[in-house]
């Protein structure tokens, strides 16, 4: 006879322990972590989209607001465009780059849902690496732009690109980061749950949707 | 007594709402055609400026972002409502900052003055010609 005095407990399907258990049932039916993560991306959202809005505001307008020099003398700023030094075919092999990595991400999340340990750790690393040779890329495209005369604070336009591509690759670094400690955790004595993973995959695949706005916004229309 | 009751009989809408969850061959097929898309984007830099170009990169990247959102970040199998939230924030986003650029683009050489040119400045009071008169205590004193 069921003693119903008692609190009943939810045993998982798999017959795994308490601690292997998907996250408890919700009232939104979804689990708190994920809907944190996705709060996190709406939020981020807001921010790169006014990134995004500050560039085009103004990419054709380099010179209307005044810079001040090392000495403080007010000048306008120069009139040369950060898209005459873009380089199309690299950072098309960058974008190339960013978007094997969402797929490699794609494989790890599957993998960690079947219990495959070797193969999230293949994919968790390969993502990494991915993620890694995109921001080197990035490096190498600013230290470029740099010594074409591009800088910070060369005008308004120069600005405006630098703060949206370099939150974008300060974004990429911290998601290579988070994947390097994952993957650092499926070397201890349990693998981590598969939603960990899931939810630095979605941060991962907003990073790559992102790109997918700036490659085209920015770099490809003219 | 300990009552059990096992996992798979205990029903979330989150579960109710995953259904099909695409296999290793359907991330392929989507990476392959994201992977075309992307080229194709990036052979339209050789192309002729215009606005033909341009509208048909935009329609690329929304298709590629869509398809992203929607299968590698797994909103089309996920519970209805993180799609809402997602999409729903996205395009009052989109709106919100599409009518500042707008503004810019629109009001920018309309003759109005409040945008075109800075604010006029109240004009001040002509500052007086005759000095003040002053007081030479002859008068109103008794005693």
């Amino acid at each position: 006879m069921t003693d119903l005095a008692e609190a009943p407990t939810v045993a998982p399907a798999d017959g795994h322990g308490h601690d292997e258990h998907e996250a408890h049932p919700t009232f939104t039916g979804v689990s708190n972590e994920k809907l944190g993560m996705w709060m996190f991306l709406g939020s981020e959202c807001l921010l790169f989209g006014g990134l995004i809005s500050t560039y085009l505001l103004y990419k054709n307008r380099p010179g209307a607001i005044e810079v001040r020099d090392a000495l403080g003398t007010a000048r306008t700023g120069s009139n040369v465009r950060v898209s005459e030094a873009f380089d199309i075919p690299f950072t098309s092999v960058s974008s190339f780059i960013l978007l094997a990595s969402s797929l490699t991400m794609v494989f790890a999340v599957t993998s960690a849902t079947r219990k495959e340990t070797e193969r999230v750790r293949l994919w968790l690393g390969t993502t990494a690496f991915l993620g890694a040779i995109f921001v080197g890329g990035q490096v190498y495209e600013f230290t470029e732009f740099y010594e074409k005369g591009f800088g910070f604070t060369t005008n308004v336009s120069t600005s405006a690109f630098y703060t949206l591509t370099g939150f974008h690759g300060v974004h990429v670094t911290v998601g290579v980061l988070m994947l390097l400690f994952t993957l650092g955790l499926t070397f201890r004595a349990r693998i981590p749950k598969a939603q960990s993973i899931e939810i630095v995959g979605l941060y991962w695949h907003f990073v790559d949707v992102v790109w997918i706005l700036i490659f085209t916004v920015i770099y490809l229309i003219k | 007594m300990t009552t059990t009751i096992d996992a798979s009989e205990v029903h979330t809408e989150a579960e109710d709402d995953s259904h099909d969850h695409p296999t290793d061959a359907t991330y392929w097929k989507v990476g392959i055609f994201l992977a075309v898309l992307t080229a194709l984007e990036v052979s339209t830099y050789w192309w002729p400026e215009g606005p033909a170009t341009s509208t048909a990169l935009i329609i690329m990247m929304i298709i590629k972002f869509v398809t992203v959102a929607m299968y590698f970040m797994h909103l089309k199998f996920d519970a209805k409502v993180l799609r809402y939230a997602f999409f729903g924030g996205l395009v009052l986003a989109v709106t919100v900052y599409l009518a500042a650029l707008s503004s810019f683009l629109f009001w920018e050489g309309s003759g109005t003055d409040g945008y075109d040119n800075a604010p006029r400045a109240k004009p001040m009071p002509p500052p007086p010609t005759d000095p003040p008169p002053v007081f030479t205590g002859g008068g109103g004193h008794s005693g």
